[in-house]
């Protein structure tokens, strides 16, 4: 990958999404091949790799506020006890959570509990972020305002970003290239480069005749995979 | 409370009072022989007379003193092993399967060799309380740590937390309510034990004091003595009950 | 898939082995401890000289006794406290103070009251078995599904139809777990109360073995009595399966 690039992987259930992600954060060890990490091989997840999860509510911490929860990562990377309140107030305030540093994760919603995470994550002050399906398990509504907020938050950072989605619509609209599996076994069927213009807008880009044009592509790809 | 709790509460409180007038009848009018059945009048003086004169009081110290080394001693041990055996697979497959095997054993069966091991001792008291308060901690450790949710070992590794941190910040929160109600459970066990060994040991106690009431007939001391113990075990385990709420409060939000 | 099965078997053995032969390498002399060989050879004793079944008999009666009495009150009332919401209420003052009573208190009043022997010990064994069976007998009650209450309202069950056609059929999977946890809590304070006390059974047995100095029969005492516990758990719990099925077994975090 390149640095500062936004890569989207998507493809039908069961062809090894995750375990592509997995693989990239280290949580897992290849049969075969290798994973490298500016040039070194992954044998074990590393801070600078972020990783954001589908399932936010099991990620987080429940006995933590979500204060606490983003001082979990500042505690590993050994910020200093001072300097940490004014570190979690600028990241919850980044996601668009500030004032609820207080509250615990079950008294959020799903959409408030996944940009917790992020920020969890952001903490980390990540130079690459993996995330897997992170707004599968939201509304559409809330899923739109995320999908920016993550594209402006990423701008800011530089980070290189892996996001896998089912979501096509989501994959073109994020990416700066996407790529599409094949199962049984997983591997790569199509690469496509996204040449749209940034900063994307949900309107404008979507109705763009080229993101048309990937999205006949795409779909035309996955229809033929679930044959 | 809400109004209507409230009327209830007090109903109930009456009910009580009801049966503790019945109670006062039953031995007034000597419908059992008052050797075995003070009146609770005469209960109630022998408690006062027993907390003004201090006995009581001391013998109500001696078992909180029993139970408190004993259930402590437990916990620290109970948590520890626990830890240790939960969080490790091997030792899960190879040691949990005894330790379930033991759980349903009467605890009271060490007696016997803590005797003879330690002689009619505070010693003995100490390690037979220990020894049955630690199963319910140390179970429901095991059990705690076992069912610590996989993803946030998960988030562990990605921040590189070292071994003790994973332990302190994420495993040892995460099995806390079980944890927390192994040690309520352990608290009524601490408790038994407590009186058992007063009353075979002569320790001092409440144990050793309701034995002597019986021999010497005192139905009055007697009775004082076990509506103490039974003040005791409520009072412990409200206490236990309301610092698990605190140290929950976060579980609260989850309902 | 026998390696598994025997996985959980190697601790126990291993650690039976090596104490056995720590114990003969020493040449152990104590009070308390003996070699598991020795602790073999004194339960065959005590089985082949009837001393220990005899124990054995007279513990366990004392055990199903307290339990039958025990549960026949806790069962009632857990029953009528479950389905009468105005009783459970009225009395919740007096079953909280009277509750945290250890049965083991109770002793000495069963003492002057019943002097030694089965009697006194089978009421503090149904005391300890009161309460257990109250409190599940009455969540039981509790979570019977309201539309079978509703059902019975409307085919127009008299309250006893109700009680011995209803409730306690869908409430008895659970009744008879709460059932298995009291025989449980029953051997356990039959036991106590027989070696703090009561001079008959196998408390009484493990007692005299460790006051005549002999290490090798009070352990075996220990074993078997530990025995005895696993055996009647096993039991229970196959005829809850066999009663009951798996559906039943849900409960079964106690």
């Amino acid at each position: 990958m390149r640095p500062g690039e936004f890569l989207c992987i998507v493809g039908a259930s069961g062809c090894g999404k995750t375990t592509a992600l997995c693989l990239a954060a280290g949580l897992y060890q290849p049969t075969s091949g290798a994973v490298t990490f500016d040039g070194q091989p992954m044998l074990q997840p590393r801070r600078e790799i972020a990783i954001v999860f589908q399932d936010y509510g099991k990620a987080l911490l429940p006995w933590r506020t979500a204060a606490g929860n983003v001082s979990l990562a500042l505690e590993a990377g050994g910020i200093s006890v001072t300097e940490r309140p004014a570190r979690i107030d600028a990241l919850l305030r980044k996601v668009g959570l500030p004032g609820h540093a207080e509250k615990y994760p079950a008294e959020m919603s799903g959409g408030m509990q996944q940009r917790l995470q992020i920020a969890r994550c952001l903490a980390q002050e990540p130079k690459a972020l993996l995330m897997d399906e992170p707004f599968g398990a939201l509304d559409a509504m809330t899923r739109q305002g995320l999908q920016d907020e993550v594209l402006s938050l990423v701008a800011a950072s530089n980070a290189t970003v892996i996001f896998v989605t089912h979501d096509l619509d989501e994959a073109i609209y994020l990416g700066d290239r996407v790529v599409g599996l094949l199962p049984h076994p997983g591997r790569i069927g199509i690469e496509l480069a996204v040449n749209l213009p940034r900063p994307r807008d949900q309107l404008a880009t979507r109705e763009h005749p080229e993101f048309l044009r990937l999205r006949r592509q795409l779909f035309d790809f996955i229809k033929a995979t679930e044959q | 409370m809400k109004g209507g709790a409230i009327i209830w509460r007090v109903a109930s409180f009456a009910v009580a009072a009801g049966f503790i007038a019945l109670w006062q009848l039953v031995a007034n009018w000597k419908l059992v022989s008052p050797v075995f059945l003070p009146g609770p009048d005469r209960a109630w003086a022998s408690l006062l007379r027993g907390f003004s004169s201090g006995d009581l009081w001391s013998k109500l110290i001696g078992t909180l003193e029993h139970m408190a080394y004993g259930w402590l001693a437990a916990s620290i041990a109970g948590i520890a092993i626990g830890a240790m055996i939960g969080s490790s697979r091997p030792m899960r497959t190879y040691v949990a399967p005894s330790l379930e095997f033991l759980r349903p054993l009467p605890v009271s069966a060490i007696i016997p060799v803590a005797i003879a091991a330690f002689g009619l001792t505070q010693g003995m008291a100490l390690f037979v309380i220990a020894f049955g308060a630690i199963w319910p901690i140390m179970l429901a450790t095991i059990h705690g740590f076992a069912a610590v949710e996989p993803r946030l070992y998960e988030v562990a590794r990605s921040l590189q937390m070292s071994r003790l941190a994973v332990i302190f910040k994420i495993a040892l929160p995460s099995a806390s309510p079980d944890i927390l109600a192994g040690m309520r459970l352990s608290l009524t066990v601490a408790l038994i034990l407590s009186v058992v060994c007063e009353i075979l040991a002569g320790l001092d106690g409440l144990g050793h004091w309701v034995l002597l009431s019986a021999r010497a007939f005192r139905s009055a001391d007697l009775f004082a003595g076990v509506i103490l113990l039974g003040v005791t075990g409520y009072v412990t385990s409200v206490a236990m009950s309301l610092a698990e709420r605190r140290l929950l409060a976060w579980q609260a939000s989850q309902r | 898939m026998t390696l598994d099965r025997a996985k959980p078997l190697l601790l126990p053995i291993g650690a039976l082995l090596a104490f056995e032969g720590w114990a003969r390498a020493t040449h152990l002399q104590s009070d308390s401890l003996a070699p598991p060989s020795e602790i073999v050879v004194a339960l065959a004793g005590a089985l082949a000289d009837h001393s220990i079944l005899a124990a054995t008999r007279d513990t366990l009666f004392a055990t199903f006794a307290g339990l039958a009495i025990g549960s026949l009150i806790g069962l009632a009332l857990g029953i009528a406290f479950g389905i009468s919401d105005t009783l459970d209420r009225l009395m919740e003052v007096t079953v909280e103070a009277v509750r945290p009573i250890p049965s083991i208190a109770l002793l000495p009043i069963a003492l002057i009251a019943l002097g030694f022997g089965y009697r006194m010990e089978i009421v503090i064994v149904a005391f300890a078995c009161i309460w257990p069976i109250l409190i599940l007998s009455r969540a039981a009650v509790r979570s019977v599904e309201p539309r079978l209450m509703e059902v019975s309202r409307a085919l127009r069950l008299l309250a006893a139809q109700r009680v011995l056609k209803i409730i306690i059929p869908a409430a008895l999977p659970r009744i008879f777990v709460a059932f298995r946890l009291s025989a449980g809590i029953a051997l356990i304070v039959a036991v106590t109360v027989e070696i703090a006390i009561n001079p008959l059974g196998l408390g009484a047995g493990i007692m005299l073995a460790q006051q005549a100095l002999r290490p090798d029969l009070m352990l075996a005492y220990l074993v078997w009595i530990g025995a005895i516990g696993y055996a009647l758990n096993m039991l229970l719990t196959v005829a809850q399966r066999r009663l009951f099925g798996r559906a039943a077994l849900s409960g079964d975090s106690l």
